[in-house]
């Protein structure tokens, strides 16, 4: 348990908004479900604060790159689900661009022989 | 929709909150956790919900708006918590505010609101501009404009002037107005009960006898009476048939709320009022024009259309039509010019005592709130120390403040709309002969100036505590030091500065209240050099009855005769104006024979057309010469009487003016014939008991006849025990006449009248800046009090006298007051002299008035020390020292 949670990794907000707008880009979905649908596919690396979470789900809304509205779920419950828009796909077309670069110029940094040796 | 909108969102995030927390739950159950351990887990996984909430509404954007909720809830609990402070603030704040709505809502009946027409914005007067004399032209004139202009769609004239209304004792005098057929079309207000006329009333003199009744003179006159259309009434002892009565507001074109309450066809003015040749003559300068433009016609159009026709016609007819190339025309639905030339002393004054009002309350609550920020010191500290900003504390304390003005204002417009129904129940008599209606009520626009006033109000008095309260030096303050940061203020401190102006703005009022009682006491003294005691007069206006001057003669010499007859009168005569009521004497400018006057500059004096035994009457004594007598009449050699102030001024003694003559101007500028001095009288009061000798004649009523004379009659005993048998000797005569007897007493009032609403108004107004000058100095001195305790303690341990004590916090509430007293003597010196004209046999500087109000004012300020220094003076030492 106690070694799991050493495992997870803090998020910076910009790579929390990025990974939200990733996830909705399946459906739409709900604040617990975009966490675990986080979780999992980060391999349980990626822990979600839902102190950061809810936040940042309402900044989005507010920046109408994300819609959202009260559903009932499978499970007879009602919950708000949040929906990308087409201002949050262009969005996240953009981050996700930017963070290509970021993670190629960090990996340049981290292995500059390896970028040497193929320029 | 919830309130406030963040509510609605509020609750959904707690219901999202509560649905992640279930799944979350379930998830674990289903992963075999039992429901305690799941439960619990996922709260401790999901984390501090409220810090999670206050996290996400900070997303919201409603930041600002929220900050304000919570400084408004929080300020109303503030307020709450402190119910004394609240309702004094309050309190104070609602006499100023209430002073500011009460008036302003009196200047927007009389001046802001437009005549009831339809489209007022196309409708314009045309105003002659002669020496702001007014309106005024004649029917031909009005003819040619007519047919002179394309710019109006209608152009409709009208006459004003006083009609006797039914007969005997239930007669009254009205205000009717004489119309052309198409004025009422020109308003485009159609009658609310029955029909008003039209152009069908422009034919054949005499052959509509038809009135229109207003609303409120149908209120008023008749009743209520909802059968009086179709009714047949009196006016002028003619026979009129009521056919309709206008709705509520409707007062022609006339500003200031003066309402016309008749409206009769112009065709019947000779039946109404015989004599004058209305139609003809082209100088008879009565008419008022009004009209309304065409569509599509600009005002600047038919000011063109107007003035060519204007130039014209003062051009064809210079003698009759002086001044009228001058004419020009103004919309009616903007504040004009007229009225605006008479009020604004009046309005600037009261609208300056009210701001002055307001002034005096701001600084109070100002000063309860500097007092209060000092019993918040600690809170304020605390909020500091935990990081409060300095803008955001500011804006709270802000708040406080604009909730104390808007409790203030809210209280100030009910009490407002108190003083304006008292006003509607119990009218203040009229300044002007003419019946006034305006509606005084509280409407949108007196709201809007309410709230701008509180608002306005509150950053006043709230500003500069609140900056006060916020610059705080920490540390000190939260040691508990009382003798701390703000402990000890400069000499000069805000407080101070407050309470000394307070002082002395009360100081302001008292003292011009106090001139004008005195010169309330000094006049009852005054001699007006007349008889006061045993006198009666009676206004006589023989236009409303129809007489031509030959019955007119016939009635004043047989009326003398028979009221000369009557038991208990010793004379009886006629003037064509009361001395000393206010009214407005004639003058002239007069050329006395061997006095050439550079440039044909005549000087101008006053005069009285007075009847046989008027000075005898009067008890006004001869000085030289004889009084006139029924010898000079009509035909006889012209006669003049002169008082000892004209005689002296031209023929140095009052025995050598007899025999000398003078000349009067006449229309036109041209001298008439010649009068002959045959008497010279003694001074007296002319126009008013404030007055300077000034010089003054008399010319012989029987020489000049005039419609409207006034009976003077001198009793033996008391006149009011005339009065009804005077009435009814005049009715006898002619039961068409409308008849008011007054004793001279009476007339004198009239002119003492705006001294008296002078002295009572000033003097509340200073009563109330003296109370709340009191609250203020008591404050200061118990602040000092509280504030020294442990140095009084010391004081008292080292062998102080409580007496000395007692001293000691006395002399600081003195000293502000002393200071006050001074600023406020010097201001009231200034200000006084602005007065002089309004008061009576006392100087604006009377020395009474200046040594006791000050006194007085002293003491009430000594006596607000003396009641928390009593409490300095009872401490006792070990306390006070053990405190510190």
């Amino acid at each position: 348990m106690k070694a799991r949670y050493q495992n997870r990794i803090e998020l910076l907000q910009g790579t929390l908004d990025m990974l939200i707008l990733q996830t909705l880009q399946w459906g739409p979905q709900h604040g617990y479900g975009i966490s675990q649908a986080i979780r999992t596919n980060s391999n349980e690396t990626l822990q979600v604060d839902t102190g950061s979470l809810y936040p940042a789900l309402h900044r989005l809304e507010r920046q109408k790159w994300i819609s959202s509205e009260w559903k009932v779920s499978e499970n007879n419950q009602r919950v708000k689900a949040y929906r990308l828009t087409a201002a949050g796909k262009k969005h996240l077309a953009a981050e996700r661009s930017r963070w290509e670069r970021l993670t190629e110029a960090v990996e340049g940094v981290l292995n500059p022989a390896r970028k040497e040796s193929e320029a | 929709m919830k309130f406030p909108p963040w509510r609605r969102r509020e609750d959904e995030l707690e219901e999202e909150i509560q649905s992640h927390l279930r799944m979350a739950i379930r998830d674990r159950m289903q992963r075999g956790e039992s429901p305690e351990e799941a439960e619990s887990a996922a709260r401790r996984e999901f984390g501090n919900v409220g810090l999670i909430k206050e996290t996400t509404r900070g997303m919201w954007g409603f930041g600002a708006l929220e900050t304000f909720w919570q400084d408004l809830r929080y300020g109303a609990r503030m307020l709450l918590k402190q119910p004394g402070f609240t309702l004094m603030a309050v309190l104070t704040l609602s006499l100023g505010i209430g002073a500011n709505t009460a008036i302003f809502s009196v200047l927007n009946a009389l001046l802001l609101r437009p005549p009831l027409a339809a489209q007022p914005e196309q409708m314009a007067q045309i105003d002659k501009m002669e020496q702001g004399v007014g309106n005024h032209t004649s029917f031909p004139n009005y003819r040619d404009l007519v047919e002179g202009t394309e710019a109006f769609s209608a152009l409709a004239a009208f006459d004003t002037g006083p009609v006797n209304l039914g007969q005997g004792d239930a007669m009254r005098r009205v205000f009717g107005e004489s119309v052309t057929g198409n004025y009422f079309p020109a308003f485009g207000v159609s009658a609310a009960l029955g029909r008003t006329f039209g152009t069908e009333t422009d034919g054949a003199l005499g052959a509509y006898p038809v009135a229109v009744v207003s609303h409120g003179a149908w209120r008023r006159r008749f009743g209520a009476d909802p059968g009086l259309v179709g009714k047949t009434i009196l006016l002028n002892g003619q026979q009129f048939t009521v056919i309709g009565i206008m709705p509520e507001g409707f007062r022609g074109a006339w500003p200031l709320g003066i309402a016309p309450e008749i409206w009769t066809p112009l065709t019947m003015r000779q039946q109404l009022n015989p004599g004058a040749d209305l139609f003809g003559d082209r100088g008879a300068h009565s008419l008022s024009v009004i009209g309304r433009l065409k569509l599509g016609v600009s005002q600047a159009q038919a000011q063109a259309e107007v003035s060519l026709v204007a130039k014209r016609l003062a051009e064809s007819y210079p003698k009759e039509n002086r001044g009228l190339e001058n004419a020009k025309i103004y919309p009616i639905d903007k504040i004009n010019e007229i009225p605006m030339r008479v009020i604004p002393v009046f309005m600037g004054l009261v609208t300056v005592i009210a701001g002055l009002i307001l002034l005096l309350a701001c600084a109070n609550v100002a000063n309860l709130l500097l007092s209060r920020a000092v019993q918040r010191r600690q809170e304020v500290a605390i909020r500091l120390a935990l990081g409060a900003g300095r803008r955001r504390l500011i804006r709270q304390l802000l708040t406080e403040s604009l909730l104390l003005a808007l409790a203030g204002g809210a209280a100030g417009c009910l009490l407002a709309v108190c003083v304006t129904s008292l006003l509607r129940l119990f009218p203040p008599p009229p300044l002007v002969p003419v019946p006034m209606e305006f509606n005084v009520t509280v409407d949108s626009r007196v709201l809007c100036f309410t709230l701008a006033v509180s608002l306005l109000s509150g950053v006043l008095f709230g500003m500069a505590p609140a900056w006060l309260a916020s610059k705080l030096d920490l540390v000190p303050m939260l040691k508990d030091d009382r003798r701390g940061a703000g402990g000890r203020a400069s000499r000069f401190s805000l407080r101070n500065l407050l309470v000394i102006s307070q002082v002395a703005v009360s100081l302001v009022f008292l003292i011009c209240a106090g001139l004008f009682t005195r010169s309330l006491q000094q006049a009852n003294s005054i001699d007006p050099g007349f008889e006061t005691e045993r006198a009666l007069t009676v206004p006589l206006d023989l236009e409303s009855v129809g007489y031509d001057e030959t019955r007119g003669r016939l009635f004043y010499r047989q009326s003398l005769e028979q009221i000369e007859r009557m038991p208990g009168v010793q004379s009886a005569t006629l003037a064509k104006f009361v001395l000393a009521k206010g009214e407005g004497a004639g003058s002239s400018d007069v050329a006395v024979e061997g006095y050439d006057a550079p440039g044909a500059d005549y000087p101008s004096f006053r005069f009285n057309l007075v009847g046989p035994r008027y000075f005898e009457t009067m008890g006004i004594p001869l000085l030289a010469g004889r009084e006139f007598n029924s010898q000079d009449s009509e035909g006889a050699p012209l006669v003049v009487i002169v008082n000892e102030t004209m005689a002296r001024r031209f023929w140095q003694a009052p025995q050598s003016a007899l025999g000398r003559r003078m000349r009067l101007m006449e229309k036109g500028n041209v001298l008439g014939p010649y009068y002959e001095v045959v008497g010279v009288t003694k001074d007296s009061k002319y126009r008013s008991l404030s007055e300077e000798p000034q010089s003054f004649f008399y010319v012989s009523a029987l020489q000049d006849y005039r419609q409207q004379m006034v009976l003077h009659v001198r009793t033996v005993g008391e006149p009011s025990l005339l009065r009804s048998a005077l009435r009814d000797r005049v009715l006898s005569l002619d039961k068409g006449l409308m008849v008011e007897v007054a004793t001279m007493r009476e007339n004198l009032a009239a002119s003492f009248l705006p001294a008296r609403v002078a002295a009572v108004v000033l003097g509340l107004v200073g009563l109330f800046g003296l109370s709340l000058a009191v609250v203020g100095i008591y404050g200061v001195v118990s602040y000092a009090v509280s504030q020294r305790t442990g140095e009084i303690g010391l004081r008292m341990a080292l062998g102080a006298e409580s007496r000395d004590i007692l001293g000691l916090m006395i002399r600081q509430g003195l000293k502000l007051t002393l200071i006050g007293v001074g600023v406020g003597a010097t201001l009231a010196l200034a200000l006084s002299r602005l007065l002089s004209r309004l008061l009576i046999g006392v100087s604006a500087a009377d020395p009474v008035t200046f040594l006791a109000v000050p006194l007085l004012l002293t003491a009430v300020a000594v006596f607000s020390c003396w009641i928390p220094a009593r409490r300095a003076a009872k401490v006792d030492p070990m306390i006070a020292l053990r405190c510190e």
